[in-house]
């Protein structure tokens, strides 16, 4: 009805060729330590995740335990980045939750997929919230375009870049959600291991099912910035359609990626070679306790999705730097046995001798 | 742990010693972050030598406009691959990370608000799941920006961390009288923090006082004193010695001194092993004074309760 | 300690990736994925009034006349075009809201409030089906409902909203645009920013703002005196059947025994079934007939009504229920309600 009052919309005027079908799907996802001196049970995690009283937390305990909170829904209408700079702006609502793995590690991602507007003009809000995890973009760019000022968009925070413009941001919407629920009152704060926050943004886009023989050929196109900062090109064949699964495969990238990344860290710092294995060990200790059993490439991935970890294994290799790292950490626990002799030898030596027995018998 | 730079006088040297313990404990192997929380002058990115901050930063990423909820995330710089100064200043074989983060160009100070707060705990929570030391430099005095910190600190969510004061004064009769009043006069550290919530036992026993620009009385710089003046600064230092003692301020709870520099006195800057074993434009003893002020940080002993 | 040390590291890693297999395991655990309750629903839920406590003190010629003024209104035969029902809609149940949460000292008790107000509606043809009361909004015995809809607030973001600042919850206030001033802290010294007028999103060229205050701070355990618009919108939602809490209903209307009503209003459900064979109390759609003085309450009830975030389960089930009755369902909350507004 309002609509009779207004002028036609522009774009029923003539001009360029009506735009082509738009649909990205882009993310963010935050990956760091549950501030806590030691991994948390499954009810305090759900505790800790359960931020909607009018909503539920999600709970699996295989491979390992995994708990999310409900999506958290945040309006947005704003400037979205593009690769070429044209002026395109957003309505609609971007979708977030936390989620804790192995009782240890904490996650916040977002995700907003980005659509065509029908009009030129802004709808009521009411509009938007009946499609949660959409956003309308007014201007004529094309998936590329946003797809590239999204991923290019995360070197924004080099000081280079000028004053901060009023860009999308997912980056403070997962952000926020990590402080909160950092701040719980059900955790105790007391950091086990320094770890740096690692950031994974995510663009992902669908093939056109009459692109011929590409349509059904699946890439990833992974690129690490720096020690914190990784994009996500993903491009899909139309038949792989479910979004929540390609942001499911994203966190769980960048879970790993987050291991790797700081088991490595705690590898460089921790002295290896220069001090006494005991010591070494002592730092490395949390990682042993709390992190190595984790590493599980894909495990909550769907299977359409499988060849993402196959095409990551080959390169760069996940696994084969985490088997090496590993590899190491196991040799500095096997020096430190060796080097304690020197305390109580005879005793030290027994002690050794029977953890070896005790091996070879389960073997 | 979080440990706050303070003073009761402005020029005392508190922000060029902090600046140079966080770059000792960075090259000792820890990951420090050094935040400028001096909001009516915020110029330690000039110490650091990074110059797009220089006097603060000008993208509007600041910490003034990130505790006035104007950014979501306050901006970092990591020291040792932005800093001009000393040329290769690239990040030593077993150091630490070094990030600064600046006040904004022009920013100013600003009454505190509970969102405020609620931002700050934030803020020291978040650089804590990485960094083992934040060096918070405040403004001098009874600020904003120390009842922020009082006021954050006094937060239980911040009840898990350790939270160190250092007190930077001169070595003058009336640094002595205004630094013990900072921390125990009226609407001083202690008696705020009482009133936002703290303990006062142990917030008395998280401070500790750092002597700036101190010239011993034998120090070699003095040698060419008449022996009149010399004789009267050193019955004189040991009147300050008892000053200090009766103000609460005495040997036992200083936790640092750091002699006169002719570089510093001229030259805000960290003090780099270039500057005293090569140009020798900086004396030994101010390094090792840094090197050893940046170690008791953390050394419990001196620390524990009086 | 030692004999630890030398086991194997939990978790080898597995095979780099699953190897295709032909078979397929199907796995899944109950707690990992997630349900919305379907609840009954009539085609249309009638209000027949909204009373406070001084209602019952004017006598029950008030009421009386309150019921004789809406009486055409409710009958059947026009409730049929509000639902787009071809001839009369098969179910509709009418329902009221007695305020026992402003003031609820000067309320008299239900034994003395449902037999007036039963007797007075009855007087000119009207059967209430349900009677609520407000307070149950705020917390219906089991739910804090006033809490769990403020949770689900997504609020209109104005221009520049990307994302970077928590939305303004805090604040107690919905509006649907910009306000008029920035309430943003200025640093000392620093520039202040000039005064602008207040927008409309989306506004339609000249705005019509409107600022609703949600609750103002208590003392007591809850805290908040939740405000009439903000418990109207509640209402609304209860009666469009689109809450729901963990996927569970929060609508559970009980019977009442009128010869055993309770003493206090505390005792009484927080919705009663007053007719045994009632049609559903949640509806497609809402018809109300209030009072002109209900009417920038309701314009507030819209605009918080535009800013819930519904379950979208909740939401697709109203809209597929009722296309296969062959009646359409606007997809917008807001767009569900109609009105009646009386002039004194
Ligand atoms: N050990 C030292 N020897 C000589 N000069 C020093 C020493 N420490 C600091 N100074 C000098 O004292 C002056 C004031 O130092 P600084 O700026 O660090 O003080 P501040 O307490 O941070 O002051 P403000 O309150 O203005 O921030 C500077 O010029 C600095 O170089
Ligand atoms: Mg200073």
């Amino acid at each position: 009805m309002p609509a009779s009052t207004r002028p036609a919309p522009a774009r029923a005027r003539a001009g360029p060729a009506p735009a082509e079908n738009l649909d990205v799907l882009v993310g963010e996802v935050r990956t760091t330590l549950l501030q806590n001196s030691h991994q948390v049970g499954a009810d305090t995690v759900a505790r800790l995740l359960d931020l909607d009283p009018g909503r539920r937390v999600l709970r699996a305990t295989r491979p390992f335990t995994y708990a999310v909170s409900p999506d958290e829904r945040v309006g947005v209408h704003c400037p979205l980045p593009t690769g070429s700079g044209t002026r395109a702006d957003g309505v609609g609502t971007v979708l977030a939750r936390a989620s804790v793995t192995g009782g240890i590690i904490l996650q916040a991602s977002a995700r907003a997929r980005l659509v065509r507007a029908a009009g030129e003009r802004r709808l009521p809000w009411s509009h938007y919230l009946t499609n949660p995890g959409t956003i309308e973009v007014g201007a004529r760019c094309g998936a590329p375009d946003l797809t590239a000022g999204f991923l290019r968009d995360s070197a924004r925070s080099s000081p280079a870049a000028g004053p901060a413009r009023e860009y999308l941001d997912l980056g403070a919407v997962v952000n926020r959600l990590l402080n909160q629920v950092q701040r719980m009152p059900y955790i105790d704060r007391v950091t086990m291991l320094r770890a740096r926050r690692t950031r994974l943004r995510f663009a992902v886009t669908w093939r056109s099912p009459d692109s011929g023989e590409l349509a059904e050929s699946p890439d990833i196109e992974l690129v690490v910035h720096d020690e914190t900062s990784r994009t996500v090109r993903l491009r899909l064949p139309a038949s792989i359609s479910d979004p929540a699964e390609a942001v499911v495969a994203c966190e769980d990238l960048a879970l790993h990626d987050w291991l790797l990344t700081t088991v490595a860290n705690l590898m460089e710092n921790s002295r290896i070679g220069v001090d006494p294995a005991a010591e070494v060990v002592a730092r490395i200790r949390p990682a042993v306790d709390h992190l190595l059993h984790l590493w599980m490439p894909g495990a909550r991935v769907a299977e359409d999705l499988g060849w993402m970890w196959t095409a990551l294994e080959r390169r760069p290799g996940f696994s084969r730097q985490w088997t090496s790292l590993r590899g190491q950490i196991q040799n500095q626990l096997l020096l430190a046995v060796l080097e304690k002799p020197a305390a109580a030898p005879t005793h030290g030596n027994l002690v050794f001798q029977d953890g070896v027995e005790g091996i070879s018998h389960r073997a | 742990m979080i440990v706050f730079a303070t003073s009761d006088k402005g020029g005392t040297g508190r922000s060029v010693t902090s600046c140079n313990v966080a770059y000792r404990r960075a090259m000792q192997g820890s990951d420090v972050c050094y935040l400028d929380f001096d909001f009516g002058s915020p110029t330690s990115g000039a110490i650091f030598g990074v110059e797009a901050a220089g006097q603060g930063t000008p993208t509007g990423r600041g910490l003034h406009t990130y505790l006035a909820g104007g950014t979501a995330e306050a901006e970092q710089f990591d020291v040792w691959t932005q800093s001009t100064l000393g040329g290769g200043w690239a990040r030593p074989l077993g150091a630490g990370r070094l990030t600064l983060l600046p006040g904004d160009a022009g920013g100013g100070e600003f009454p505190v608000n509970k969102q405020m707060i609620r931002r700050c705990t934030d803020l020291f929570l978040s650089l804590d799941e990485e960094f083992e030391l934040t060096l918070v430099d405040l403004s001098a005095g009874r600020s904003y920006a120390t009842e922020l910190v009082l006021r954050a600190t006094a937060d239980p969510v911040l009840a898990a961390k350790t939270t160190r004061w250092l007190v930077f004064h001169r070595w003058t009769r009336q640094h002595i009288v205004a630094a013990s009043g900072l921390v125990h006069g009226t609407q001083g550290i202690l008696e705020t923090g009482a009133e936002y919530g703290h303990r006062k036992p142990d917030l008395e026993d998280g401070i500790r006082f750092v002597r700036t620009a101190v010239l011993e009385p034998e120090s070699p710089q003095l040698a060419s004193l008449r022996p009149e003046q010399s004789v009267w600064l050193q019955s004189y230092d040991i009147d300050l010695q008892r000053l200090a003692g009766k103000m609460r301020l005495g040997s036992s709870l200083m936790i640092g001194s750091i002699p006169l520099d002719p570089v510093l006195q001229w030259r805000e800057q960290i003090i780099v092993e270039d500057d005293i074993s090569t140009t020798r434009i900086a004396n030994a003893e101010t390094g090792q004074a840094f090197e050893a002020l940046a170690e008791r940080l953390t050394d419990k002993s001196l620390w524990e309760g009086l | 300690m030692e004999p630890q040390l030398m086991e194997p590291l939990p978790g080898q890693p597995p095979p780099a990736v699953p190897v295709a297999p032909s078979a397929r395991a199907v796995f899944r655990e109950t707690s990992a994925a997630g349900r919305t309750v379907e609840v009954p629903l009539a085609q249309l839920s009638v209000e027949l009034g909204h009373f406070y406590p001084e209602d019952f003190h004017d006598g029950a010629g008030a009421l009386a006349a309150h019921f004789r003024r809406i009486a055409p209104w409710a009958e059947h035969s026009s409730l049929g075009a509000l639902v787009g029902a071809a001839g009369r809609p098969t179910r509709v149940s009418t329902c009221l809201l007695v305020d026992d949460y402003s003031e609820p000292d000067t309320l008299p008790p239900p034994g003395v409030v449902l037999p007036e107000l039963i007797a007075a509606a009855g007087a000119h043809g009207l059967v209430i089906d349900y009677i609520a009361r407000e307070s149950a909004c705020v917390e219906n015995g089991r739910v804090p409902l006033a809490r769990l809809v403020e949770k689900a607030l997504i609020p209109d973001p104005p221009y520049g909203t990307n994302g970077s600042r928590p939305p303004v919850h805090e604040t107690g206030w919905l509006c649907n645009g910009s306000r008029s001033v920035s309430t943003a802290e200025v640093p000392a010294m620093g520039g202040r920013t000039p005064w602008h007028p207040p927008a409309e999103n989306a506004a339609r060229r000249h705005s019509v703002f409107l600022d609703a205050e949600l609750w103002t701070e208590e003392p007591g355990p809850e805290g908040r005196l939740w405000s009439c618009s903000f418990l109207a919108a509640v209402w609304q939602l209860l009666r469009l059947g689109l809450l729901r809490a963990r996927g569970e209903t929060v609508v559970n209307p009980v019977p009442v025994d009128l010869t055993d009503l309770p003493d206090g209003w505390a005792d009484f459900p927080a919705i009663g079934r007053m007719t045994p064979r009632a049609a559903p109390f949640c509806a497609y759609r809402t018809f109300s007939a209030l009072g002109t003085t209900y009417l920038p309450v309701e314009h507030a009830v819209r605009v918080i009504l535009g800013q819930v975030g519904i379950d979208p389960a909740a939401l697709a089930s109203t809209v597929r229920r009722a296309a296969e009755e062959g009646l359409t369902v606007p997809a917008e909350p807001a767009d569900r309600l109609t009105y009646l507004f009386l002039s004194r």
